[in-house]
């Protein structure tokens, strides 16, 4: 199957705004957030070893769900990790899943419940992070699967884990860890209910939009 | 290359205390080195249900770090128990109580007598060593993972299983 199947939600190309980004993000567990900044979602002005984390609030998305970004400007710091999440619940917004992948070079999975993370498995080691490198997660019923696109296209990260935890449908967002005082950038954050081959025409891009224009 | 199931607990992240990983992982590189898998199933009390494959000297290692206990030297769900020895019940009885099962629901899903457990598979058994875990948070004034939770299903032995083919 091919990943991702959804088109881009925020492209942050505009006005330096926020945090949060905009009217359609909301700010996720108290943490720190995003703003728009050069046309990306910078971590807000102060933030240093915290959560980075906003959700796409204008509506929940199916159950087989997934995310992805862009990691525009990963910042140096060793302790720094760049994420997506999805399937997070509207009973509880401190429940989900989530995939990221961090400065120490692995691209991990986890399960959030009540802001606790447990990671499903093993980590997926020797994962080196570079600036544009792009992060997914997928979610289809209970298999959740890690993607990443180091310039050469989207491939699946390790094996895919297995967790019935939560089922329903719910957001997606983005989600980082702020290590050290350098500000991190993310860009490009797409996602929604994955698009079934043969049940329609996979969404495009706004850059495909852009290049069919032309 | 052996197939062996363990019990053993979870470990925070060093940096960033409210993430928590199976302490298996702290052989992932050793177990992939050998061709190896490995895949777990959270249990009661903080501990998961782990199969794993790997070489003989990796599982004798696992088996003798602190906080895993090896299930037996038997494998496939399907291998009875009936080689059981006193001693053996005895230390798996004191592991389910340690995860925090009652001795009622022990005696009640795998009998009271090692006649009774000698009857059973040992998928039996780690089925019931994932009967429920709780579900865990995060304490922000506390700064740690508290599992104090609902109780929730496991996930299913028999797909811990498949995973480790």
């Amino acid at each position: 199957m091919t990943f991702p199947t959804t088109g881009i939600l925020d492209s942050f190309n505009r006005a330096d705004a926020g945090p949060p980004p905009s009217a359609d993000w909301s700010i996720w567990q108290f943490n720190d957030q995003f703003r728009v900044l050069s046309n990306q979602a910078t971590a807000q002005a102060g933030a240093s070893s915290e959560l980075v984390a906003n959700y796409w609030d204008t509506s929940t998305f199916g159950a087989d769900t997934e995310a992805y970004t862009t990691i525009a400007a990963p910042n140096g710091d060793g302790s720094s990790s760049y994420g997506v999440i999805a399937r997070i619940q509207t009973g509880d917004l401190s429940d989900g899943y989530l995939v990221e992948w961090t400065a120490g070079n692995t691209i991990d999975i986890y399960r959030i419940d009540n802001g606790a993370y447990t990671q499903l498995g093993a980590s997926n080691t020797g994962q080196t992070l570079n600036a544009g490198d792009k992060i997914g997660i997928e979610i289809i019923g209970s298999t959740i699967k890690a993607y990443k696109n180091e310039g050469a296209g989207w491939s699946q990260v390790g094996t895919s884990r297995t967790d019935s935890t939560y089922s329903a449908a719910g957001y997606v967002g983005l989600h980082c860890y702020q290590g050290g005082a350098t500000l991190i950038s993310m860009d490009d954050f797409g996602g929604g209910t994955v698009v079934v081959a043969g049940g329609g025409q996979p969404a495009r891009t706004m850059h495909q939009f852009r290049m069919r224009k032309q | 290359m052996t197939y062996a199931w363990f019990v053993c607990g979870y470990e925070l992240k060093a940096d960033r205390p409210w993430m928590r990983f199976c302490t298996m992982d702290n052989f992932s590189a050793q177990i992939a080195a050998d061709g190896g898998n490995w895949s777990e199933s959270e249990v009661l009390g903080g501990n998961a249900v782990v199969k794993v494959q790997a070489s003989d000297t990796t599982i004798a290692a696992i088996a003798a770090a602190p906080g895993f206990s090896r299930m037996l030297t038997k494998w496939a769900l399907t291998d009875t128990l009936a080689d059981l020895t006193t001693a053996q019940r005895n230390a798996l009885n004191t592991k389910l109580l340690g995860l925090g099962y009652s001795q009622a629901e022990i005696n009640t899903a795998l009998g009271a007598t090692l006649a009774d457990w000698r009857g059973k598979t040992l998928g039996a058994l780690l089925r019931f060593a994932a009967t429920r875990r709780l579900t865990p948070r995060w304490d922000s004034i506390q700064q740690q993972i508290v599992l104090d939770g609902e109780f929730v299903a496991c996930r299913p032995i028999h797909e811990v299983d498949a995973s480790v083919p």
